[in-house]
């Protein structure tokens, strides 16, 4: 499979009364997207802003952050199952818009993990998000439309509106041409490069919403998935998307997979990028260890891997469950690095582990998400929802969007963390 | 830093505070005016910055006979000198000397929030105690190093008090790195910045492995210790049997005020009146934010199986079901904690004289 | 003490001695898709192997399921 992404940079967004781009400058008639996006009948109504850094601004209830990438030589053919037509994700051409992002925001959301971005101020100092440009939307519910329904609605429109940013560039020329070609069935066996595969862990139904899994695989929740074997670039290309919480997992972070890249980096150098086997996290203890016999069996007697490495979501029954899959692994001797994420910051970084196999021992801490700190407010102005928006913090501390200060844990933060690795950040003891 | 001399009060056992070797160890508080002994080498090393306005003075026998008294006593003596910063020892590898300089500097620090800087050798027991409470310097294990343990711990102050940003810390506190300040970690976890991503180091890391480097592990795997296992109960019919659960359901309303996460509380209650034969949903509540909790609330004998023990006591199978249920919360909470709870809850029902327990976990 | 829980793997890492593995992390002695005669003879196989298990002899951290298997 031979994925092209050309991308170009942006370096301004400005409302004008056609779409197109130039000079890097992406001109967007928002009365045009706002006609498609109000197709969708879930969809009373949708408010599109233009965010920019530095901006007195919070946006709040944020359920999503996408970069603007659409397919060149395919039609129908952009996040394949949400968007597009059910095809493969990864092959052919995609034009990807660097500097510029979709922030989806529903602000009639009941979820208590959704996530905020402030332009100015500390958040700015913190989230890569907030040295980008950005076109929020924030669509409101038609009456008779039910909420799991209307959040699905929400996502797809934040894909559509990544799609339509993506198409304004059409004709402008392109920065940066990569390349990501893996040809799994015919990869060299004889080679003496150690073959690494990577562990996807996509999901944990343990937080659904009301119940109901999120989709995020071509379109269909995951929550009864058999360990599976995806090509990567399914992956970067719009088979996969965030769920409906951002929780340090958004759209833009998948499709801009850390390890997923930096296997492919070195593919050929140092490694062979064996390829993906993709999961979920398991709340029946003998589903569960049947899924971690199953994924270490992929890795091992289908990929043929010496090595993995295995990411998680946030959460503790995903580390949990991350860890077996990593300890079948062990056993049939391919060795593992396994992502963590201290879920607590005090104890010592062994006391945050929910798992103790001698084998499993090469464990990468890819950032405590949960970790507090005090934003004081910066913002004039809310978007996706007002001074009043609940923000979550732990019992019994009780705190809105236009408090003096917030006392939030990272995650809710959009663009600090990141669980599959992109981010330069590192567990310490202190 | 402003203009102002920053007030220093430092504490010394009888043997550096210059009143007697062993003999003089029973000795009680005293308080004496400017830098005695190494609190000399302090003043120095503290330039104009800083001025060392008193030395507390205290027997190290007196003190470790209760620390936990003893470091009141001399916060008491302290507290009208409003200090801004305190130091105590360095005590090296002395035990009880350690103790006390870890407990009075724990009782300083928490009363006035000020820096509390002490030096201590990595085999002395005041390391494990006192290390989550006080900045303790790495020293050697003798007192010949004292010049160079009082500098190091006033190199590690005076970037504590520079009031500058963290800019390695994601939350941009002003929290010296342990290695590059040689102290020995105070037991709290912080996100760094650091050069590589995650996924270049588990790449980088996870290659060395596979071709029999070594390589360094972010986490080192703890080692837990053994708990030898109590021998089976002999006779069930004359059992008394009690159920815990760390599921989180309390009563609608959550008055004994469980946390959903991080909980540190644990609470009882009349198993026949909390949770009777015929029950209402709406009666319960979830205090456990890790896990989706309609089919408990459904029915709470899913999590606390009381239904089925009460047919099995009726029918004679088990001896009788111990009155109380013991409810706790358990998600994220640090596992020190889990352990006191687990002790408290296990000397009540030792206290209460019953022989089996059955622990249900979500 | 016997510990029923859906996730057996963390209480042997701790040192649990006795351990059940329960059915499920949201319902832990119990099953939705059952009716509600089937899951209480369910409930009562957990609890009447707990305490069978509470009578059994170990030495060290053990994991028995509901069934005994092999």
């Amino acid at each position: 499979m031979k994925l092209e992404i050309q991308s170009i940079d942006i370096q301004d967004l400005k409302p004008e009364s056609k779409t197109y781009s130039k000079d890097r400058v992406l001109y967007v008639n928002s009365k045009e997207l706002e006609e498609i996006l109000l197709k969708d009948r879930r969809i009373k109504s949708v408010n599109i802003h233009f965010v920019y850094p530095g901006d007195r601004v919070r946006i709040v209830n944020l359920m999503d952050v996408v970069q603007p990438r659409c397919k060149i030589d395919k039609v129908e053919a952009d996040f394949p199952g949400f968007i597009g037509k059910m095809q493969p994700a990864g092959s052919g051409r995609t034009r990807s818009l660097r500097g510029i992002t979709v922030l989806v925001s529903n602000p009639g959301t009941n979820r208590k993990y959704s996530a905020l971005l402030d332009m100015s101020g500390l958040v700015a100092e913190m989230s890569r998000y907030a040295r980008m440009r950005h076109l929020c939307i924030v669509p409101t519910i038609s009456e008779g439309t039910e909420e799991r329904d209307f959040e699905d609605a929400v996502k797809i429109a934040g894909l559509k509106t990544a799609v339509y940013l993506a198409r304004g560039a059409e004709g402008h020329p392109v920065d940066e041409v990569e390349i990501y070609e893996l040809d799994i069935p015919s990869l060299n066996k004889k080679s003496n490069l150690p073959r690494v595969a990577y562990y996807y862990q996509l999901y944990s139904p343990q937080h659904d919403h009301i119940g109901i899994s999120d989709p995020c695989f071509y379109g269909t929740d995951v929550r009864n998935l058999t360990p599976t074997i995806i090509h990567p670039n399914e992956v970067l290309d719009g088979g996969v998307v965030g769920a409906h919480t951002i929780r340090a997992l958004d759209t833009y972070t998948i499709q801009n997979h850390g390890i997923i890249k930096e296997l492919y980096h070195r593919h050929g150098k140092d490694l062979i990028f064996a390829g993906v086997v993709c999961g979920v996290a398991n709340m029946e203890p003998v589903t569960r260890s049947r899924q971690a016999m199953m994924a270490a069996n992929l890795v091992k007697n289908v990929l043929g891997a010496d090595g993995v490495v295995l990411t998680k979501i946030h959460g503790g029954l995903p580390h949990v469950d991350l860890a077996m899959v990593a300890e079948e692994c062990e056993k049939l001797g391919v060795k593992t690095a396994i992502f963590i994420q201290p879920l607590i910051s005090y104890g010592t970084l062994a006391d945050t582990l929910l798992f103790n196999a001698e084998a499993v021992n090469l464990i990468i801490t890819v950032g405590a998400t949960m970790e507090r700190i005090n934003i004081p407010l910066d913002a004039e102005r809310f978007l996706g929802g007002t001074a009043d928006t609940k923000i979550y913090c732990p019992d019994p501390i009780v705190q809105h969007a236009g408090d003096p200060v917030l006392d939030v844990e990272q995650f809710l933060i959009a663009g600090v963390h990141d669980h599959l690795g992109g981010a330069k950040i590192i567990v310490k003891e202190y | 830093m402003s203009g102002k001399k920053l007030k220093v009060i430092h504490y010394l056992n009888q043997f550096f505070g210059q009143i007697g070797g062993e003999d003089k160890a029973d000795i009680g508080f005293m308080v004496k005016t400017g830098p005695i002994g190494p609190g000399l080498a302090l003043q120095k090393a503290l330039g104009d910055q800083a001025d060392v306005i008193a030395t507390v003075i205290c027997g190290d026998n007196y003190f470790s006979k209760n620390p936990e008294q003893a470091g009141e006593e001399g916060l008491r003596l302290i507290e009208p000198y409003h200090p801004d910063l305190f130091f105590a020892g360095p005590a090296f590898a002395a035990g009880r000397y350690g103790i006390a300089c870890g407990a009075i500097c724990k009782a300083v620090g928490e009363k006035f929030g000020i820096p509390v800087v002490t030096g201590m050798y990595q085999e002395n027991p005041g390391v494990d105690l006192y290390r989550k409470y006080a900045y303790i310097c790495k020293t050697g294990n003798s007192a010949r190093d004292t010049t160079e343990s009082i500098n190091h711990m006033i190199k590690l102050t005076f970037k504590l008090v520079s009031g500058e940003k963290g800019a390695h810390l994601v939350s941009r506190e002003n929290l010296p790195k342990p290695e590059e300040y040689g102290y020995f970690s105070r037991i709290i976890l912080r996100n760094e910045y650091t050069d590589k991503t995650a996924a270049e180091r588990s790449v980088d890391k996870l290659l060395a492995k596979l071709l029999d480097k070594q390589f360094e592990s972010e986490v080192v795997l703890p080692k837990f210790e053994k708990i030898p296992p109590p021998p089976p109960v002999k006779n069930l019919n004359t059992c008394e049997i009690v159920l815990v659960s760390d599921g989180g359901l309390v009563p609608r309303g959550n008055p004994d005020r469980l946390s959903g996460r991080g909980n540190l509380r644990w609470t009882t209650y009349e198993i026949d009146t909390f949770l009777p034969e015929s029950f209402k949903s709406t009666d319960y509540e979830i205090a456990h934010t890790g896990y989706f909790p309609v089919q408990i609330l459904e029915d709470p004998n899913r999590l606390v199986p009381a239904d089925v023990m009460r047919d099995l006591i009726k029918e004679g199978k088990v001896g009788k079901l111990h009155p109380s249920f013991f409810s706790t919360s358990g998600n994220a909470t640090v596992s020190r904690r889990c352990a006191e709870m687990g002790d408290e809850m296990g000397a009540e029902i030792k206290k209460r004289g019953v022989e089996a327990v059955i622990l249900t976990s979500t | 003490m016997v510990q029923i829980t859906a996730v057996p793997n963390v209480a042997q890492m701790v040192g649990v001695n006795r351990i059940l593995r329960g059915q499920s992390i949201t319902c832990v002695v119990g099953n939705s898709v059952l009716t509600k005669e089937q899951e209480k003879a369910l409930r009562r196989k957990y609890v009447l192997r707990a305490l069978e298990i509470l009578q059994t002899d170990v030495n060290t951290p053990t994991i028995f399921t509901l069934e005994v298997l092999g």
